[in-house]
């Protein structure tokens, strides 16, 4: 059965008034199938009647705690996490949860401790891993003199357009990402990768066709993702993001990271599955580095 | 037209697919709520013309797919003689399975497409 026939099926039964048919299992299902679709006001209404039915299930309160986030009542998200916290102290969901919601209110340290926690029940809690990268990012003191802005707002809100590149001594990137554009530009397929500015001012790397049009590619670049970044119906470009562009002439990557764009031009014959892992990780330590 | 794209649908995580003519206007469309097909038509069309003018100024032809990501949505594109196919998928949802979905789609849609012309009165698509 289908996600959706399974979400339509679960729905008539709601509608039906078929609340005491619907488990405890099945309200959290119906509430999380509700959210994954943005339908957030449903879900929530799910959760609520479910929960009024079955207190004290874990499940339904983390999926409140969620719907809540994703709407932005981070209060409220939190009392919902704390309630399943409360019931299983050690849900390893909940505890990634509270970090989650401790990283978005700017409590780094918190949010550092519980995400700590969350993997260590969960060690291949991979979205864990990377928010506690963020938070201790945060944590840095060095770093964090220079941030005042929470991490970005949930997903409903309008994508903001790319924030400016940060600044740095001669517009120069440092000798790390000098030396993750060469091994990029290394790699079996890679044609080149020019790394530049959210204004379109090329930094550093080349596609190798010369200064100029380096520079006339970064321009259009840089305005095809200001475009990206101002429809709030494409996927956020903010803080990252990744385009893959595939003509007959080759292929082109663009990935978003914290005021940077990375483009990359990969031939034609290369499949892209093979290079874009690479080409994330290699625009995400450029971001890091910016910061 | 649109029931291939209703088969389309049918694959796990997609959350609508839509046909936009090069103008960006819809030819067609199955979409589940939230999401807003003539916003995302209108923003594939524009960024195809950018995407173009990128892609011929990188010394490549005509950009025949195109795809944009995030943590928490995916959303595809692939060129038709009469505009282009576009998927708005989960962020988790696979591309493997999405892109030969599309492609199936493409396929049907093709054979279908000499007998369908786009009647701007009306707003919508005329079967010959």
């Amino acid at each position: 059965m289908s996600r959706l026939l399974g979400l339509a099926t679960l729905g008539k039964r709601r509608r039906a008034g078929d609340a005491d048919g619907l488990g405890a299992p099945q309200f959290a299902e119906l509430a999380e199938s509700y959210r994954n679709k943005d339908l957030l006001e449903e879900a929530k209404a799910v959760c609520e009647q479910g929960l009024e039915a079955w207190p004290s299930y874990v499940s339904g309160h983390i999926v409140m705690a969620k719907v809540h986030r994703d709407s932005g009542a981070l209060e409220r998200a939190e009392i919902s996490a704390r309630k399943a916290l409360e019931l299983d102290p050690m849900n390893a969901v909940a505890l990634g949860l509270m970090g989650d919601i401790a990283l978005r209110c700017g409590r780094w340290e918190e949010a550092t401790r519980y995400l700590e926690q969350a993997l260590f029940f969960s060690p291949v809690d991979t979205h864990a891993a990377e928010l506690l990268k963020l938070a201790r990012q945060r944590t840095q003191p060095t770093v964090a003199a220079t941030l005042v802005q929470p991490p970005p707002a949930p997903e409903p809100a309008p994508a903001p357009p790319l924030p400016a590149a940060p600044p740095r001594a001669e517009s120069g990137p440092q000798s790390g990402t000098e030396k993750n554009l060469t091994a990029l530009r290394q790699m079996s397929g890679v044609e080149g990768a020019l790394l530049l500015t959210a204004e379109g001012l090329p930094v550093s790397g080349s596609l190798g066709k010369g200064n100029e049009a380096d520079e006339d590619i970064a321009a259009l670049a840089a305005g095809l993702v200001g475009e990206w970044a101002r429809s709030n119906q494409m996927p956020s470009c903010d803080p990252q993001g990744l385009a893959m562009l595939e003509a007959d002439g080759g292929q082109l990557v663009l990935a978003t990271t914290d005021g940077w764009i990375l483009l990359v031009a990969v031939s034609g014959h290369m499949r892209l599955g093979r290079v874009l892992g690479d080409i994330r990780r290699i625009a995400d330590q450029i971001g890091s580095a910016g910061n | 037209m649109q029931s291939a794209l209703e088969q389309l649908n049918r694959t796990p995580g997609l959350l609508g697919s839509i046909i936009v003519a090069d103008d960006g206007l819809v030819i067609a469309r199955h979409v589940v709520r939230g999401v807003d097909a003539d916003a995302i038509a209108a923003t594939i069309s524009a960024l195809a013309r950018s995407v173009n003018a990128l892609s011929d100024r990188c010394g490549r032809a005509t950009v025949r797919a195109m795809t944009f990501e995030s943590d928490s949505r995916r959303v595809f594109a692939l060129r038709l003689r009469i505009g282009s196919l576009v998927a708005v998928a989960e962020g988790d949802a696979s591309v493997g399975l999405v892109r030969m979905a599309m492609r199936e789609a493409v396929a049907a849609i093709e054979e279908h497409a000499p007998s369908v012309r786009y009647d701007r009165a009306e707003d919508t698509p005329v079967h010959a």
